[in-house]
């Protein structure tokens, strides 16, 4: 790597201080932005090898840098709206993939006719 | 552009300098498989960060690096990873070819119960075609299968 700054905590003139353990903990470990046939949608993607277009609704979205466990991966989804409020649910299948159901707040459901974002927090292995 | 020495690295930075430096690569390659006979075939995609790395080479681990993973995660007393170190400190792949790269990813993502038995039964299990293939709109698709007219 080109430079390296090696410290535990940051510390500000007047507001404290922080563990950088805060930084490296609280940074997102994957992202991705990615339409129902799991194309993903803008370069933006991280720490992502595949995603796997199930069926109606659901995609299997694969790590490269897996993370300690499943219960470990903490990912949060943002979706569009149309003319329904639609939303996403994440399964943390295992600690290498992770499994999404888009779905019709209104009816319940599944639906693939909207892109969806993805950012999963957590422990890497 | 040449790969800095990453073996000893850990993946996630690997991956941070890839994006980084490296043009995403989409492949119009897709891997279509069933891996259960009461649903449709799934339809794998590589990510275009992921291909780009496997272009590249020096960036990502053997591929038995993840089996070794799985293996310990299948255990019933599982509870964390104990070896991501192998990620980290196992010499990482060479540059692939694209089709190598796709070989690579269908052993790394796809079930091993498809993969290694993709030609046993009455027809394949898996099959990698380009996207201009696969069906243009998703009519349908919870019907989508692998066509019998394949021959294993």
């Amino acid at each position: 790597m080109a430079g390296k700054i090696i410290a535990d905590t940051l510390e500000h003139s007047t507001a404290g201080s922080l563990s950088t353990e805060y930084v490296v903990n609280g940074s997102a470990k994957a992202i991705s932005k990615q339409t129902p046939s799991g194309t993903q949608i803008s370069a933006t993607s991280l720490n992502i090898s595949s995603v796997t277009d199930s069926t109606t609704g659901i995609n299997i979205t694969v790590f490269i840098n897996v993370f300690n466990s499943a219960s470990e991966t903490v990912t949060t989804g943002i979706c569009n709206e149309n003319n329904y409020n639609r939303a996403v649910a994440w399964t943390d299948a295992s600690a290498s993939q992770i499994s999404s159901r888009a779905f019709r707040c209104s009816v319940g459901d599944l639906i693939d006719d909207f892109d969806f974002s993805m950012i999963t927090h957590g422990n890497l292995a | 552009m040449q790969t800095p020495s990453f073996k000893g690295t850990h993946l996630f930075d690997r991956l941070c300098w890839a994006k980084e430096n490296l043009e995403g690569v989409q492949s119009d390659y897709r891997v279509v498989y069933e891996d259960s006979v009461d649903e449709c075939a799934k339809i794998l995609v590589p990510d275009p960060n992921w291909m780009a790395c496997a272009l590249q080479g020096g960036i990502l681990p053997p591929v038995w690096v993840y089996h070794e993973l799985a293996k310990d995660e299948a255990q019933p007393d599982f509870k964390k990873h104990t070896r991501g170190y192998l990620l980290h400190q196992t010499e990482p792949m060479p540059a692939m070819t694209e089709e190598e790269a796709i070989e690579y990813l269908i052993m790394k993502d796809c079930p091993q119960s498809v993969w290694t038995n993709w030609d046993s039964g009455n027809k394949p299990k898996m099959v990698i075609c380009k996207k201009q293939q696969l069906p243009q709109t998703r009519e349908w698709r919870n019907s989508w299968r692998i066509s019998d007219e394949l021959a294993a």
